[in-house]
């Protein structure tokens, strides 16, 4: 007996992390996924998730105690009545979504006069204000690929949470004038040993909290051959001179920096030191710092909301114009304030993501869940909008971390019913419009 | 007289019943105006908008009603950049800088702005590809290429920008010289710019390759301007609207003499005359404003130039294999010389090049200061006595070095029309959008500039207010602003050139840069028509 499989290739951009691998290859047979290629497990997870029974399969709208399943229309029908109705609601995620979708998101929470905000509020943020308030030098990856002969990775472990960057853009990538990893040499700065830490030529281990301190420090060698007088760090010095030496023999050098640097003690006073640091070094040689972003298209995030009202994230439109003012117009802000009434979220998890004092500040509040899972926000939520997957099931252009655009594109046909991001957005924006 | 408007086109008489009519008695009515030199969308706009959120704090210059959104000065927002080249009554617009691996970005931005065409000019001065092929001496495989790669981005026309200098500033160096040899490439800029003006035109492009000069922005450069233009001499002229070979991109930057910058003075005689005695270059003018703006170019070691004087914020971008670049604010003040001397540079040069045709007004926006300030520039053009007013405010050592003061021309209405409609639209090989004839683009401005009897020039207060609020935009027939308010939404074209040839070799070897140095896959670098706002190739698609 021959058995005939209708078999496929997909090309696919992988929708999980910054990285925005687009080298993927899915075979498809009879339209379900047979194998995947070229992705890491976190790629394969997600792209697999569309097989997955763990999805918002249903229209639900809250009645009582319970979700009670309705069309589409009505859905988005009830949508718009509460967000009509809020005086001042907050639309925040975005990350895992197209920059389409983004733009919808925008334009609705311009006519609503509420906020839009990210998740760049909880991760990067710090690097765009310290952006704004000195600029960064910066580069593509292709860059890091081709010339870097010194990579420095500081608070972010690339093999657990970017596990193909090492391959694809940095340390064991080919290049140009680096033909293999003899020729870069690496150091690592966090405050754990860390899988990548293992590999690195040089391992710095900082007390968390200090890496400003450290920073600083190392700024003062790099400038004066020596240490700061006063001690000011509690680093092994000895550790910091060697690392200033290779710093400094180095021909094109990078420094990609991760949560461990953006989300710790001081604040984006890290970044700040840090590019002033960049800065410095390229008095000597080349020198350029790239961020690790976490999301798929949070970076599309905060370039979509940047051109479009001047600001990358907690852009507040309740005078009509847009407002930015992070601490005053972020989601946790907002929140902690009880300054809005309530919380749509998009391809996010707030619920699950936000500080605890923070989120019972939501009890009470009405809450719409975009999602195409089923989350702590999705289950507490009173609209519950199931969509299909970004990047999986829909297609979209999302921004690599480096701000390179990519095509996202659909890898397969749903099973399920669903619109996509934009579809539903659109939907609900005409829906607004039109009742205004 | 009438003019007679049906299906977007001037017609000679209309056949449909009941037609708008517009009384523009007393009025000025001019073709919509064109800029061939803007930055306006793209990677570089929104970092520069991420680099100064004040400044999209201190502008809201429009009413942001419904969704559209409107914020920003240097940068403002596309919704904001479409609304205020129609309020000025310009019709056709420029993006001069689009690196081939972001050009979806720039088509993303473009989409949003309104009422006006497009076209984007593709860096292509320190393209490996290129640059490798020049040395290997491959010449007919380079056409192929630049032919695949516009096509591929959706642009319009090259742009080189301080060619091999981007390649050395990857390194952290830059190229003085354009007979010095590129790091790590056998070959100089003068290579560059001479083999791609050579291949622009032979593929025939619609406007000549354009030229951001090595050297800019520094004293002595003049030398290096005059050296470039010489290189591409021999190469004739091209057919077609444009007969020019080579566009010298905001000539004012590069038009300088001295050996620093305390002996900094201006060398606008010597560049004027050459492009006065030769017929092959044009060049916009980069004029500069006094005010505070955002700098951005691909030049990226000029920009850390820039940033080392200011000691301010800096954001260096390089793109892989393609181009660098920088962004750095920057205020230019009446009282500061060198300042001052860049502002008579400019104006000198529009005031000497006798040949209006030569030349289009910019100021490089928003490198020189934002478009909205042309109607400034033209008056000083028209009135000599407006300029002297200028002059009186200006650094003394400057005022007493320039040339400017001794220059009695003054431009007529007509000659101002030429340098901000005619003669850019010819430049960028779309004239017929920039003509009032039969079976044209029906592209008007109708300004009210006070009694046309009398010298407009004469009062630059009101020829100002009336030049930068046109009471009618038209764009292809269609009323899109009536006195600033716009009147109905409307998308123009996207404008790009190239084509995929269907050669094995030219496969070959875009393959092998993809697969060895660049990050993404072919297939993801390439921007398709979808993307792209209503997108017009002008040349053939296919190539054999």
């Amino acid at each position: 007996m021959k058995i005939i499989v209708n078999r496929i290739i997909v090309k696919a951009t992988c929708p999980y992390c910054g990285c925005l691998c687009d080298d993927v290859e899915v075979t498809l047979e009879d339209g379900e996924i047979y194998s995947i290629k070229n992705a890491c497990p976190l790629g394969r997870m997600k792209i697999n998730s569309a097989t997955s029974n763990v999805r918002n399969l249903k229209y639900l709208i809250k009645s009582g105690n319970d979700k009670i399943e309705v069309t589409v229309d009505e859905a988005v029908e009830e949508t718009a009545n509460l967000l009509l109705s809020a005086d001042k609601p907050i639309l925040y995620g975005w990350s895992n979504t197209s920059c389409e979708a983004q733009r919808l998101g925008l334009k609705i929470a311009k006519i609503l006069r509420g906020v839009w905000d990210n998740t760049t509020s909880v991760c990067h943020g710090t690097a765009a204000i310290a952006t704004a308030e000195s600029g960064i030098p910066s580069a593509t990856l292709g860059e890091v690929k081709n010339r870097a002969d010194l990579i420095i990775y500081w608070g972010s472990n690339p093999l657990e949470a970017h596990p193909r960057h090492f391959k694809r853009y940095s340390y064991y990538s080919k290049g140009r004038f680096v033909s293999n990893n003899a020729r870069r040499k690496m150091i690592v700065i966090d405050v754990r040993e860390t899988s990548a830490a293992r590999l690195a030529d040089k391992f710095i281990q900082v007390k968390p909290n200090s890496d400003y301190k450290v920073i600083s420090t190392l700024h003062h060698i790099i400038k004066f051959g020596e240490p700061p007088e006063r001690k000011a760090a509690e680093v092994n010095i000895n550790d910091l001179m060697e690392a200033a030496k290779l710093i400094k023999e180095a021909k094109f050098g990078v420094v990609f920096f991760g949560l461990g640097l953006t989300m710790t003690g001081y604040g984006y006073c890290n970044l700040d030191a840090l590019y002033s640091l960049i800065r410095e070094l390229n008095r000597f040689s080349k020198w350029v710092t790239i961020p690790m972003r976490g999301h798929y298209n949070v970076t599309g995030a905060n370039i979509v909301a940047s051109y479009m009202t001047g600001f990358p994230f907690a852009v507040d439109f309740s005078t009509g114009k847009p407002y930015y003012n992070p601490g005053e117009t972020t989601i946790i802000d907002l929140l902690y304030h009880n300054e809005c009434d309530l919380l749509m979220s998009v391809a996010a998890d707030p619920l699950g993501t936000l500080p605890g004092e923070v989120v019972s500040k939501t009890i009470g509040m009405k809450i719409i869940a975009q999602d195409p899972f089923p989350t702590p926000t999705t289950e507490a939520a009173d609209i519950v909008l199931p969509t299909l997957i970004c990047g999986v099931e829909t297609g979209g252009t999302a921004y690599r971390m480096d701000g390179v655009p990519i095509p996202l594109k659909p890898i397969l046909k749903s099973r399920l019913n669903l619109l996509s991001d934009e579809e539903l957005l659109k939907k609900i924006l005409e829906r607004i419009s039109w009742r205004r | 007289m009438d003019i007679l408007i049906e299906n977007g086109v001037f017609v000679e008489r209309i056949k449909g019943r009941d037609p708008i009519v517009i009384n523009a008695e007393r009025k000025v009515i001019l073709p919509g105006g064109v800029d061939l030199h803007s930055h306006f969308a793209g990677s570089k706009v929104t970092l520069g908008r991420l680099l100064r959120p004040e400044e999209h704090r201190l502008r809201h210059q429009f009413g942001n009603s419904g969704n559209h959104i409107g914020t920003g000065w240097a940068t403002p927002t596309p919704f904001l950049c479409g609304y205020l080249y129609s309020k000025l009554g310009y019709a056709k617009i420029v993006e001069p800088a689009v690196p081939p691996l972001k050009a979806r970005h720039t088509h993303e931005e473009m989409r949003g702005i309104p009422y006006m065409d497009k076209m984007s000019l593709l860096l292509l001065g320190n393209s490996w590809i290129i640059m490798d092929l020049i040395a290997q001496k491959r010449l007919k495989l380079l056409e192929k290429y630049v032919l695949w790669v516009l096509w591929a981005s959706k642009t319009y026309g090259i742009k080189l920008v301080a060619p091999g200098s981007g390649e050395a500033w990857a390194w952290g160096k830059s190229i003085t010289h354009i007979d010095d040899e590129i790091p790590n490439f056998s070959i100089t800029p003068k290579d560059i710019i001479y083999n791609l003006a050579r291949v622009n035109k032979e593929i025939g492009l619609k406007t000549p390759v354009h030229l951001h000069t090595n050297n800019l922005g520094s004293p002595g450069n003049y030398q290096t301007t005059i050296d470039s233009l010489k290189t591409v001499e021999n190469l004739g002229l091209r057919d077609g609207d444009s007969p020019f070979i080579i566009h010298l991109v905001h000539a004012q930057f590069s038009s300088y003499k001295g050996d620093s910058w305390k002996t900094f003075s201006s060398g606008s005689e010597e560049v004027a005359a050459y492009i006065n005695s030769n017929s092959h270059v044009s060049f916009d003018l980069g004029q500069i404003i006094f005010s505070n703006t955002t700098t951005m170019t691909a030049d990226g070691a000029w920009q850390y130039n820039l940033y080392r004087l200011t000691g301010g914020k800096w954001i260096n971008n390089d793109v892989e294999n393609e181009t660098a670049s920088g962004i750095v604010p920057y205020t230019f003040k009446r009282k500061n010389y060198v300042n001052a001397i860049q502002w008579a540079v400019g104006l000198e040069l529009a005031l000497l090049v006798k040949d209006p045709w030569k030349l289009a007004v910019t100021t490089d926006h928003p490198n020189g200061g934002v478009f909205t300030s042309y109607p400034v520039i033209i008056a000083w053009l028209m009135n000599k006595k407006f300029r002297e007013r200028t002059i009186e405010k200006i650094n003394s050592k400057a005022k007493h070095i320039i040339i400017l003061p001794s220059i009695d021309r003054e431009y007529t209405l007509f000659e101002t029309v030429i340098v901000t409609r005619s003669a850019p639209a010819r430049i960028m090989g779309v004239k017929d959008g920039a003509t009032i004839g039969i079976g044209k683009e029906a592209n008007l401005a109708i300004y009210d500039l006070g009694d046309p009897e009398r010298d407009l020039g004469e009062n630059p207060v009101k020829l100002i207010k009336g030049l930068s609020s046109a009471n009618y935009n038209i764009k292809n027939g269609l009323i899109v602003m009536k006195n600033g308010v716009p009147v109905q939404d409307f998308n123009g074209v996207t404008y790009y050139s190239g084509g995929v040839n269907e050669s094995e070799e030219l496969t070959e070897l875009v393959d092998y840069y993809f697969k060895e140095y660049y990050t993404v896959e072919k297939e993801n670098y390439i921007v398709q028509k979808g993307e792209v706002m209503h997108p017009v190739n002008v040349l053939e698609e296919v190539f054999k």
